[in-house]
């Protein structure tokens, strides 16, 4: 493995996408809605009217516990809480969904431009090939996921100093989620779509497949998120684990569909 | 040592649950600094051909060796050996010309400190200074073409291919990149050429190479075709109104093939023009009065339609 030719092709690659306004745009405002204005609209009403929570249906939610001091709490307070951890599930479309932007215009993009065949018959290896893309569609998504926390950090303990007299975030579940689950769901995402990637010949062909398939992960991924809130954090870490072994499996799985005869054939 | 050797080179694709054979035991030996015209129709199997050489596909069956490296076990090394310009130019299209090239330098290894200088140098010779710093979505099917060769040459790789380089290019640039190509071939670079334009093959190209439906017809110089195939060499005569009619005995001159009559032109076949002076002195003596005497040499377009014809 030569890292120089990664990193030139992670550095073309990272000057071709940031040339893209529709890439930019998404990776700039789909977080932005995820993790500023979603969480901005979740607790506004909530201090702005307490009595909304009052509600039966949102009592099931209050037999959990969620946190060490919850029985300390009011309901108004333990709503709060979750409240904010199902926010978690938003985070995490962040993840799945910026990779298939990314992803798609980087390996179904090559077929759509042409370019693969120059691509493939320069000195190197599928793997360096594969690991310059992957790296394109994995750092701007974790970057612009971990840049986005800081708001979400920030407008949660806005709201949690007024509701808790606390800070409540970063706790143990923000940490785990962020830097494990965050990475992991996107390399699973990333490989889903260069499977799509590989079986269309467009760029929006392969959107729309890769996105189908995206579907259950996404459901794996807000049942890990949602779980983890009512039972416990090792629940987390089990479904880190599952992650761990999706995400090398799909990563080999993917090396070994980049075929070269037939990504040049498909164009 | 020679640039590229085939032996038994076949390559067979499977379309749909089907075998289709695209290269079918191909044997050849092509020299370093050659000049090779690529000929044959379509789906006759030149890219193929070409992209086995570049090691982009792999062989079926037999073997290539590129400087004497495998294509399969050094393929690496092969593709450093090799600058190709594909047959459609495509770059980043939002990336400038200038990021693709660095981008290709990269990948070949062209030492850092060296990039700048020879795209500077590329954007010279192929007269895109002005647009080197473009995006490429900007430029014309021509400034792609040049791109593209600029590309392949971009890493000073010893043997350059060109799939079909002058496809949809305007009669200047079509001139402008065979002057590049001449050029070239002085430097002493293999170059291989796959084109379906004949009138370009044949001031360029020092060798031929003709294949159809996967398989050799021909490989040699215009001139050892021509003498192997028995073209034949024409010897046009004018001649006066009176005189025209009179010389069909010259068919049993030796070396004379065949005479054809059209309006007070005498078209005389020859097997080499070392016969005019003969057939000259022949009429002359005979009282024809000559006005005019020309010699056509078979073209490239006469031994690429006579080899492929005789081979469907």
């Amino acid at each position: 493995m030569r890292w120089s030719k990664v990193w030139s092709i992670f550095r073309k690659e990272f000057d071709d996408v940031i040339k893209s306004k529709y890439i930019l745009f998404s990776l700039l405002i789909m977080p932005f809605l995820l993790l500023v204005i979603l969480p901005l609209t979740t607790y506004l009403p909530i201090m702005l009217d307490p009595s909304a929570t009052d509600s039966d249906d949102l009592s099931f939610f209050l037999d959990f516990k969620v946190t060490e001091n919850w029985a300390q709490l009011t309901e108004f307070q333990q709503l709060f809480i979750i409240f904010v951890e199902f926010n978690w599930i938003y985070y995490l479309l962040i993840p799945i969904i910026l990779p298939t932007i990314i992803a798609a215009d980087s390996f179904a993009g090559e077929k759509d431009r042409g370019t693969v065949e120059g691509l493939i018959a320069a000195p190197i290896t599928d793997n360096e090939i594969y690991l310059g893309k992957i790296s394109t569609s994995l750092i701007p998504t974790i970057a612009v996921t971990w840049i986005y926390s800081i708001p979400f950090v920030i407008i949660t303990n806005i709201f949690s100093q007024q509701i808790l007299e606390y800070n409540y975030l970063p706790n143990l579940r923000f940490f785990i989620l962020v830097f494990f689950v965050t990475p992991l769901a996107t390399v699973i995402s990333i490989n889903i779509m260069i499977w799509a990637s590989t079986r269309t010949s467009t760029t929006r062909d392969a959107q729309q497949f890769g996105s189908l398939l995206l579907l259950p992960l996404m459901l794996i991924l807000i049942n890990i998120a949602g779980l983890s809130v009512i039972f416990s954090n090792v629940y987390l870490l089990v479904g880190i684990v599952v992650m761990l072994i999706i995400s090398y499996g799909s990563y080999r799985f993917g090396l070994s569909l980049l075929d070269r005869e037939r990504w040049l054939a498909s164009t | 040592m020679d640039a590229i050797t085939t032996k038994s080179l076949t390559k067979v694709f499977e379309v749909d649950n089907q075998l289709l054979i695209a290269v079918d035991d191909l044997s050849f030996t092509i020299a370093e600094g050659s000049i090779v015209a690529i000929l044959g129709p379509n789906g006759a199997g030149k890219t193929t051909t070409v992209r086995i050489m570049a090691s982009i596909f792999y062989p079926t069956k037999g073997e290539v060796s590129i400087r004497d490296l495998d294509v399969v076990e050094n393929s690496l090394e092969v593709r450093s050996h090799i600058g190709i310009a594909h047959e459609r130019p495509s770059f980043y299209e939002r990336l400038s010309g200038r990021r693709n090239l660095q981008f290709y330098a990269e990948l070949y290894d062209v030492p850092k400190d060296e990039i700048d200088t020879r795209i500077d140098e590329m954007a010279i010779q192929f007269d895109l200074e002005d647009a080197i710093d473009q995006p490429v979505a900007s430029y014309s099917k021509g400034m792609r073409q040049k791109l593209s060769v600029a590309k392949a040459l971009i890493h000073d790789p010893p043997i350059l291919i060109l799939d079909e380089p002058w496809s949809g290019l305007s009669p200047g640039a079509t001139r402008d990149l065979r002057r590049k190509i001449q050029q070239l071939g002085t430097q002493g670079k293999t170059i291989l050429i796959t084109t379906h334009n004949l009138a370009q093959a044949e001031q360029v190209a020092d060798h031929l190479l003709i294949i159809s439906q996967g398989k050799l017809v021909a490989l040699g110089t215009p001139a050892k075709l021509r003498a192997e195939y028995h073209l034949l060499f024409e010897l046009t005569v004018r001649l006066d109104e009176k005189d025209a009619n009179e010389y069909k005995e010259l068919e049993s001159l030796d070396g004379v093939r065949n005479v054809i009559r059209e309006g007070t032109a005498l078209k005389i076949e020859v097997e080499n023009f070392g016969k005019t002076p003969g057939i000259l002195k022949t009429m002359i003596e005979a009282g024809a009065q000559i006005h005019e005497v020309r010699e056509n040499i078979p073209s490239l377009e006469d031994i690429y339609l006579n080899l492929v014809e005789v081979d469907a």
